[in-house]
Formats: C-alpha cells, sequence, structure tokens
C-alpha cells in the first residue's frame, strides 16, 4: 500500500490533476467500449444481410452449388452437410435469427428450419472459414492468419431433404470505431477540464502556499506585514484567521519582552542598592557570602534576560574572526591550559553578533570546564558553516540527558544542586544564539569517553 | 592647601542605591555630593570643584549619556558611568562620548572605589584619559581602530582581541620601528586593573601572533628581539 502511494505526487495539484486525468481516461474508455459494442451490433447485421442476400441467391438457382467458380473468391462460403453443426461457442442472434427466419420460409418453402448465429472464427470447419479475396493472398499465412481472427456470422437452414446448407461471412470490426476522432475527443475533454481546474487549483494552493512559509517562521516576529486575504473564500477566510492568530501571538512575544525587561531592570536598582548596602556588614565571611548570593542572582537574571530578548538583540551583524573569537573566549576562561586549541590552517571568518556568540561559546566551554575538568577545541569552516567542536574528558551524559540538557534549568545533575553555579540556562542560551545565527547546538557523547559539543553557525 | 578628601559628584534618580552608596563612600574618605538628575548635577558642577563624577545612564528627563557628552566637551571631571544595561553595545558608546570607565550594576562598591582611584590617579598624573584621539592605525591591509577598541583584518573581518592582548597590539603600533622590553610594555599596558606578571607578556605576545601573524612560527608583524623584547616590524600609517 505505502508503495503504491510513493508514486502519487506529494502536492496537492499534482494529486488531484493525476486522479482526474485517471477518471478522464477511464470514462472514456468505458465509453469508447460501449459505442464499440453498438458498432459491432450494426456489422452483425450486415453480415448477416450479406449471407441471407447470397444464401436467397442460391436458393433461387435451385442449387446451393454455385454453377461455375466465381472469378473473384466470395466473401460469403457456403457448405452443405447432412448433419447440423455443433459449434459451443457459437451463440444464437435471437431477434435477427427470428426476422431472419420469418423471411427466407416465407419466400422458400423447402426451407425447413433457420438458425443464424455468431462465434469465433476459429471453431468454423475449414470449408466455411472465410478466404482472402484475393487469390495470390491464399498462400501467405500470415494474411490467412489475419483473416481467421475475429468472429464471423452463420447461417445454417435445414432444407427439405433433410440436408443442412451453411453460409458463413467475417463479420467486419476492423476501422468501425475511427481512432483519430476519438483520440481528438479525448483530448479536447482533457484541454476541458484539466486547465480550468489547474487555474482552480493554483488560485488555492498559492495562498497555501504563502500561507505555510509564513507559518514555518512564526514566533520570530518578523516584523512582516500580514498576508494578503487571496483565493476561495475557505482558503481567504484561513489567511484572514492566521493573521489574527498571527498578531496575538506577535502581541504575546512583545509583551514577554517587555514584561521581562521591566522585571529585569526593576530587580537590578533593588539588588544594586543591597549589594552596596551590604557592604556596611561588620563581618567579612558574612559579608562575602552575601555578595556571592546577590552576584548569583545577577548571573540568573542576564541569562533570563538575554534569552528573552536574543530575537531583538540591537547587535549588528559583523563579519568576525571565529578562529580568534574561540581563542579568545578560551584565554578568558583559562589560565592553565586546560583548553587546548587544535591549530587549523586555516581562518575561519562568518557574519555573526559576536558578543552573542561569545556568550554562546562562554557557555559551552564553562561547562566542558565544569564537568571534563580538561577540554580540546576545533574550529572549522566548509564554505557554508563555521564549525566549533568542544571535546571534554567528563564522565558524558545518559542518552536520557543528552535529549533533555537543553531544556530551560536543566541540569546534568539531577537534584537542582547550585553548589556548581549557573542558571541551567547556559546550555539553552548557547542553542538559542546558535539557531539565531541560522546553525544548531549538537550534544554527544564521545566514544572514547566524554562529551563532544557540536557548534554550527551559517557563515 | 591641597585638597586630601577628593570631591565626588554622585548622579543617580534611584534614592536606594544614591543614599548608601553616598555613606558608604564618605566611610571611605571622599566628600560626596548628591544629585537626582541631570539638572541638578549640572548645577553641582558649576558650583563645586568636581574631582570625578559617578552617573547613572538611565534616569528620568536628560539621561546620562547626554551630560557626559557635555562633560566631556567642556573638559571637565572624569565620568564613570553606572550602567544596568547589559548590552555591551550601551557602554562601547558611553566610552566613546567620552567617559573614563563604567561599572554595571550591580557592582561591588569596592571595585567601583578602585576604579575612583584609578581615575583620579590620571587626572593627578596628567595621564591622558583613554580615548583622547581616536584614531585608526593601519599596516599591511590590517585596521586598528582605537575608538572602538576594535581590530579588523585585510578582509575586513573582526578580530576579537582580549583587553590585555588589545592594549599590547596598541603599544607597539603606536611604537612601530622601537624595541619595547617587556618592563616598558608591561607599563604601557596596565590598564585599569593590576598588569600581569613578566611571563604573561610573553603569553599575551604569542596569542597575538596566533591571531594577526600569517604564520606565527615565523613572525612577520611582531619580532622578538634578542635580549631585548618585541618590536612591530611593518610600516603603521595613522588616519
Amino acid at each position: 500500500m505505502a508503495g503504491g502511494l510513493r508514486i502519487l505526487p506529494r502536492n496537492m495539484t499534482g494529486r488531484i490533476m493525476l486522479v482526474t486525468a485517471l477518471g478522464v481516461l477511464l470514462v472514456q474508455g468505458i465509453n469508447s467500449f460501449i459505442r464499440y459494442e453498438a458498432m459491432k451490433g450494426r456489422a452483425v447485421v450486415e453480415a448477416s444481410s450479406l449471407i441471407v442476400a447470397v444464401t436467397a441467391n442460391r436458393l433461387d438457382f435451385g442449387s446451393v452449388e454455385p454453377p461455375r467458380p466465381l472469378e473473384r473468391r466470395p466473401a460469403v462460403r457456403t457448405l452443405r452437410t447432412q448433419k447440423p453443426l455443433t459449434l459451443s461457442e457459437f451463440h444464437s442472434t435471437e431477434e435477427l435469427a427470428q426476422r431472419v427466419a420469418m423471411h427466407l420460409e416465407s419466400v422458400y418453402p423447402e426451407v425447413q428450419a433457420v438458425r443464424l448465429s455468431v462465434g469465433p472464427i476459429r471453431q468454423l470447419p475449414d470449408d466455411l472459414k472465410p478466404r482472402p479475396r484475393h487469390k495470390h493472398a491464399i498462400n501467405r499465412p500470415d494474411v490467412q492468419e489475419r483473416y481467421r481472427r475475429g468472429e464471423a456470422a452463420l447461417l445454417s437452414l435445414k432444407l427439405a431433404d433433410g440436408s443442412w446448407l451453411h453460409s458463413t461471412t467475417k463479420i467486419r470490426t476492423r476501422g468501425i470505431l475511427p481512432q483519430w476522432p476519438l483520440l481528438i475527443e479525448t483530448l479536447l475533454i482533457y484541454i476541458g477540464v484539466l486547465i480550468p481546474l489547474l487555474l482552480v487549483i493554483r488560485q488555492i494552493s498559492k495562498p497555501l502556499h504563502q500561507l505555510n512559509t509564513r507559518l514555518s517562521n512564526a514566533g520570530f516576529a518578523s516584523g512582516a506585514p500580514p498576508l494578503q486575504p487571496q483565493g476561495p473564500d475557505d482558503v481567504r477566510n484561513l489567511i484572514e484567521n492566521f493573521n489574527a492568530a498571527e498578531q496575538r501571538v506577535n502581541a504575546m512575544l512583545t509583551e514577554k519582552d517587555v514584561m521581562l525587561g521591566a522585571i529585569g531592570h526593576d530587580l537590578k536598582t533593588p539588588l544594586a542598592s543591597l549589594r552596596v548596602r551590604i557592604e556596611s556588614v561588620e563581618d567579612e565571611d558574612e559579608r562575602l557570602k552575601m555578595a556571592a548570593t546577590v552576584e548569583e542572582m545577577v548571573q540568573i537574571l542576564d541569562d533570563i534576560l538575554i534569552l528573552a530578548r536574543l530575537g531583538k538583540s540591537s547587535e549588528t551583524q559583523v563579519l568576525t574572526d571565529i578562529t580568534a573569537l574561540v581563542e579568545m573566549v578560551a584565554g578568558e576562561l583559562d589560565n592553565d591550559d586546560r583548553l587546548v586549541i587544535v591549530d587549523q590552517p586555516e581562518k575561519c571568518r562568518a557574519h555573526v553578533r559576536p558578543v552573542l556568540l561569545r556568550r554562546a561559546l562562554r557557555n559551552l566551554m564553562g561547562n566542558a570546564l565544569q564537568y571534563g575538568g580538561k577540554a580540546q577545541m576545533e574550529t572549522r569552516c566548509d564554505g557554508k558553516d563555521v564549525i566549533i567542536v568542544i571535546e571534554d574528558d567528563g564522565p558524558g551524559l545518559t542518552s536520557e540527558q543528552l535529549t533533555g540538557m537543553f531544556e530551560p534549568f536543566a541540569r546534568a545533575e539531577n537534584s537542582r544542586n547550585r553548589a556548581l553555579g549557573g542558571s541551567g540556562l547556559g546550555l539553552t542560551i548557547a542553542r538559542a544564539i546558535a539557531r539565531a545565527h541560522g546553525g544548531d547546538v549538537i550534544l554527544e557523547n564521545r566514544e572514547k569517553g566524554g562529551l563532544r559539543a557540536t557548534l554550527r553557525v551559517r557563515q | 592647601m591641597p585638597k586630601n578628601r577628593p570631591h565626588i559628584l554622585l548622579v543617580d534618580d534611584e534614592l536606594s542605591i544614591r543614599d548608601p552608596l553616598a555613606r558608604y563612600l564618605e566611610k571611605q574618605g571622599y566628600r560626596v555630593t548628591e544629585a537626582g538628575s541631570a539638572t541638578s548635577a549640572r548645577e553641582a558642577l558649576k558650583g563645586y570643584d568636581i574631582d570625578v563624577v559617578l552617573l547613572d545612564i538611565m534616569m528620568p528627563g536628560e539621561d546620562g549619556l547626554s551630560l557626559t557628552r557635555h562633560i566631556a566637551e567642556t573638559s571637565g571631571p572624569p565620568v564613570i558611568l553606572l550602567t544596568a544595561r547589559s548590552e555591551e553595545a550601551d557602554r562601547i558608546v558611553g566610552l566613546e562620548i567620552g567617559a573614563d570607565d563604567y561599572v554595571v550594576k550591580p557592582f561591588s562598591p569596592r571595585e567601583l572605589v578602585a576604579r575612583i582611584k584609578v581615575a583620579l590617579r590620571r587626572t593627578a598624573g596628567a595621564v591622558p584619559a583613554s580615548g583622547n584621539g581616536c584614531a585608526t592605525w593601519s599596516f599591511d591591509g590590517w585596521q586598528l581602530r582605537t575608538a572602538e577598541q576594535q581590530l579588523f583584518d585585510p578582509h575586513g573581518a573582526l578580530v576579537p582581541l582580549s583587553s590585555g592582548e588589545y592594549r599590547l597590539l596598541e603599544a607597539l603600533v603606536e611604537r612601530a620601528g622601537q624595541v619595547l622590553n617587556r618592563d616598558q610594555l608591561l607599563d604601557l599596558t596596565k590598564g585599569r586593573v593590576a598588569g600581569p606578571f613578566d611571563r604573561a607578556i610573553d603569553n599575551q605576545v604569542s596569542r597575538l601572533r596566533r591571531k594577526i601573524e600569517p604564520d606565527s612560527k615565523d613572525p612577520k608583524y611582531i619580532k622578538t628581539i634578542w635580549g631585548g623584547g618585541y618590536r612591530f616590524s611593518v610600516e603603521v600609517q595613522r588616519s
């Protein structure tokens, strides 16, 4: 079933067109068959009249054999037998047979019985099989063969002496249904049906396509104007509803950013005040602890604000030497060569927001140092992306942790142990920043143990 | 009579910060004048002989950046910005228009005092404040812009430098062709925070070489002079 479906075109236009085209073809096929049957009926009548005429002629002459051989081979062959022929595949043409019988019996009293039937030529005795008209064709088996395909009409008369007179002729079906008119007719139907259909579908599929593209960017608050409603009413309504929904989502996102910004600012002022007042605490140990707590609160607040405002960063994109950026961040975090940079001959540059990317790198390298103790880094580029790989020697993560690590406030240690510091937003921020640069952050366990973090940004 | 109590003007609209900070600074031996807005700060600047201005950026009415520009234009006292914004761009703007330094809220009062001391030392010793001459130094396709403290490579790409690396490069480029020994470099690169140790200069030179030299094993720009120190060995243009 699935295999059969795969050959269907995947998009709406293709599917509708294909199904319609197949449907038209099927109807046209049935139509042709019905017409063919009707034409064949007429061919049977024609063939029958020919036999009747020839047979009547024979009866008129009082002899069933022609007085002399005809110049040309007769289209009708006749044979006399003592017994009736029994041909299993020949079936009587009831109504036609009755009419012929009435005619012959009324004119020729010697006719005792009349049978008219139609069946395949190959069942006839050889003497009755139709022959080509031209003498020279008789010796050509291929012509003869062709002649003996198809059906023949057989008229059998029982004469007064009890013998039977049979006469046959081929029912001419060749060319009764001309191909050209049929082809042109089919073509016209296709033009008349498929082209308007295509136009209608395009009216639907074009706005749907636009809607789809827009929807895949929903939530990024691109600031693009609302979509123009177009197409039939159903699609038009869909677009209008989408516009309304998008507006609501954008309003909510803006509200969120404004709210978080306000929270950030309003919390920082009392924190700043608290930080100043802490200095008046006499106990130095206590004072340092309080200062550290305030510092931690500020860190968390900063992380939340960065994440919330990522889409609206005012920083512009600058062509930046990423190799140097990695070295700088490593130098900031580490003074005793715990972060080893694997030298690459090529320098990698990319259009990025350097402050944001520095933040992402800080978070990833900080994690590597915190959980791995030591780490090595490599910066590569392939003309499309810059890839920074950070490999640490830590314990790595379970597969369950790997998938959950990017969730906000997730931590490698399950208890929300704050001893190791950080807001739990580090990886979330790193991934969000990488994605804002057309890339991503991937975490995986190394074969030799330890964790590999890969940060990718578009060049 | 020499002033033994430096006079600080503290400008912040938030009383909850201004009040405890003023008391803390007074305890540290400073004379503090408080102002709740840019307008009253202008009054105070006219009325007193102020040594350092601590200035909040976000204030209702005229904001801190505008007041900074005014002070810089009238060659007023050094300004240390107190900013709640974490976006780096705002800090750079502040430094560009003439602020001496900045601290991000919430700041440690001890650190603030350290920075006040640096600012005071600078005015007392007539050491020109950073950002005096905003220049662009060019060498071999590279550009060192002192206003933004940024280095751009011949492709026009920003090459991120740590502040130590930046100061080292600036010192070398400004004195291109001269041999500078480690002590001189240490002096020249000593910034707001206490400088690194002797070996640290060598470390920073090798980091800098990795970032700018086409082949850091065979340096073209920063040459090592045996027994001497380092020399910037390509032609430098100032614009």
